[in-house]
């Protein structure tokens, strides 16, 4: 009776589960696993070291992006933690509005603030300084500008939500007993916050190596990213090629992934053995 | 200090929030270019102009479908994932909507185009819902840990099913972590523009396509104004159902 009943549970189980994999299936996995099995029948036409530079490019650009937005975000709201409720809610605002316009838009908002006629080129006159914001334009740090404030709202709330978590009282005890508030902040708060920190490197990092409207529309012809790459071959009609590109750009995102779930595993061993030898003592 | 550490973070977050911000001038501007000159609604009677007009309903259909779809397959997964589903399946549930969110839509483009050609509305629609289910999906799963299950098993010792617990108990209780994911989703369908610009055949044309190209090729402000139209609304409706993380506890 008892071995039915599980049979009737895990019947229902997959009825309520079996839409969502058939979905996953058709709408992610089959495309997918055609582009790795026509990897081998189609050739593809461009040099390996092509490949190697774009991809080292763009896991370059991506670090860079990820490292400036997880900053930003966990200073931002380390500032605000404490603040009043109108700020914390206008400024929580403020981040999260750019979701609200489409990307595609957005990237020319940041071309308007770097153009010669832009705010930033204005600015910089009237105030007599040698900057010449408008140079950034169409080079790599106009992409790392573009994909900073495309993440950076992505990862805000991840960082807010940790900051209102920390232990205060930690925190408190640290400072009466006469640490400094750099070693509390290194010491204390960064290590609560390093879950949240380190999924926000990594959602950063992956949304950063995949973007295509960024670097396309702020990049230069010396910083291709492998997602302009495939967007190229793509419109030139080179299937193939387009084919073993995606295949290549599948992978940083993969391994990347890979190894902040086993650096995670290994946090949490080393937690368990540790509670475990202290509960033993 | 803490005038100076609500200065900084305002103007922190305003330089961030900038080039979105820029839709505002942008949209009244009497200029063609991405320049700011005079002050004048053309941009905004141009986006009543039948291109735009069918552009923004594709994309209001097919962010509505998907998302929507992508909410009415979420729900049961969640459902049984937090109901004591099968490990394995949950498992690879929760990897492949993570994955979702990770992998390069690009990569995904080009399996699609692999298997479709150039597609109509139909593809799209799938590719969003496929896009989009993670939102829900993970929104739901989030906010079910932190639910006690003692109401469910009480409505179960009562007679309650399985189906009938979930729609009477399980959803009225996170309606809001789904509304997110709903708008999450809606938004991702909304802002999708790689795989409308390299699998949608040229008359299938979402807004997100619509303002790559035009903005590539004719330089025309009208993205500005329909942007500065629903921009408003979208973040408000973001902002409310995410909640300001508050120090008492846990978004509210």
């Amino acid at each position: 009776m008892e071995g039915w009943s599980r049979e009737v549970k895990s019947v229902r189980h997959l009825a309520y589960t079996a839409p969502a994999l058939v979905l996953l299936a058709v709408g992610f996995g089959w495309p997918l696993v055609l582009l790795v099995v026509g990897l081998g029948s189609n050739g593809f036409t461009f040099p390996a070291r092509l490949i190697v530079r774009v991809e080292m490019t763009t896991i370059e650009l991506a670090i860079t992006v990820s490292v400036a937005a997880t900053a930003l975000a966990t200073a931002l709201a380390l500032v605000v933690r404490n603040l009043n409720e109108w700020v914390r809610r206008t400024v929580f605002f403020l981040c999260l509005f750019p979701m609200g316009v489409n990307i595609a838009f957005r990237v020319f908002g940041v071309q308007y603030l770097l153009s010669p006629e832009g705010p930033l080129v204005a600015t910089a006159e009237a105030l007599n300084l040698s900057l010449n914001p408008g140079a950034l334009l169409f080079t790599r740090t106009a992409t790392t500008i573009g994909l900073i404030h495309w993440t950076f709202p992505v990862v805000v709330p991840l960082m807010f939500v940790a900051a209102t978590r920390l232990d205060e009282a930690t925190e408190h005890a640290a400072l009466l007993l006469g640490a400094p508030q750099r070693a509390v902040v290194f010491r204390v708060i960064l290590p609560q916050l390093g879950p949240a920190i380190a999924t926000s490197f990594t959602l950063s990092f992956c949304l950063a190596y995949g973007s295509f409207i960024t670097p396309a529309a702020l990049g230069g012809i010396n910083d291709v990213t492998i997602t302009r790459l495939i967007g190229s071959f793509l419109a030139d009609g080179r299937g193939a090629d387009a084919s073993a590109a995606a295949v290549v750009a599948l992978l940083g995102p993969t391994v990347f992934v890979l190894l902040f779930w086993l650096a995670l595993r290994a946090a949490r061993m080393s937690t368990m053995s540790t509670r475990h030898l202290s509960a033993e003592r | 200090m803490r005038s100076v550490r609500t200065a900084v973070a305002i103007v922190v977050a305003g330089a961030l929030a900038a080039p979105a911000v820029a839709v505002f001038p942008l949209a009244v501007s009497t200029s063609r270019f991405l320049d700011i000159a005079g002050f004048s609604g053309r941009w905004f009677a141009s986006a009543a102009e039948p291109f735009w007009l069918k552009s923004i309903e594709l994309s209001i259909v097919l962010g509505i479908g998907a998302a929507t779809a992508a909410c009415v397959i979420a729900v049961p997964a969640a459902y049984a994932a937090a109901t004591g589903g099968s490990a394995r399946t949950t498992k690879c549930l929760d990897g492949l909507a993570v994955a979702t969110l990770v992998m390069p839509v690009i990569a995904l483009a080009v399996g699609y185009f692999r298997m479709f050609g150039e597609s109509d509305a139909r593809v799209l629609f799938l590719a969003d819902t496929t896009l989009c289910f993670a939102m829900p999906y993970l929104s739901l799963r989030m906010a079910s840990a932190r639910l006690s299950d003692a109401q469910l098993q009480a409505a179960e010792l009562l007679g309650a099913t399985r189906l009938g617990a979930m729609f009477a108990i399980w959803i009225p209780n996170l309606w809001r972590p789904l509304a997110l994911g709903w708008v999450l989703a809606f938004l991702t369908s909304w802002d999708e523009t790689v795989l409308s610009v390299f699998v949608a055949a040229p008359g299938t044309t979402t807004l997100a396509r619509a303002i790559w190209e035009t903005m590539q090729r004719e330089r025309d402000l009208t993205a500005a104004a329909i942007n500065a139209l629903s921009a408003p609304l979208l973040s408000t409706l973001l902002v409310v159902l995410l909640g300001v993380p508050s120090s008492r506890g846990s978004a509210r």
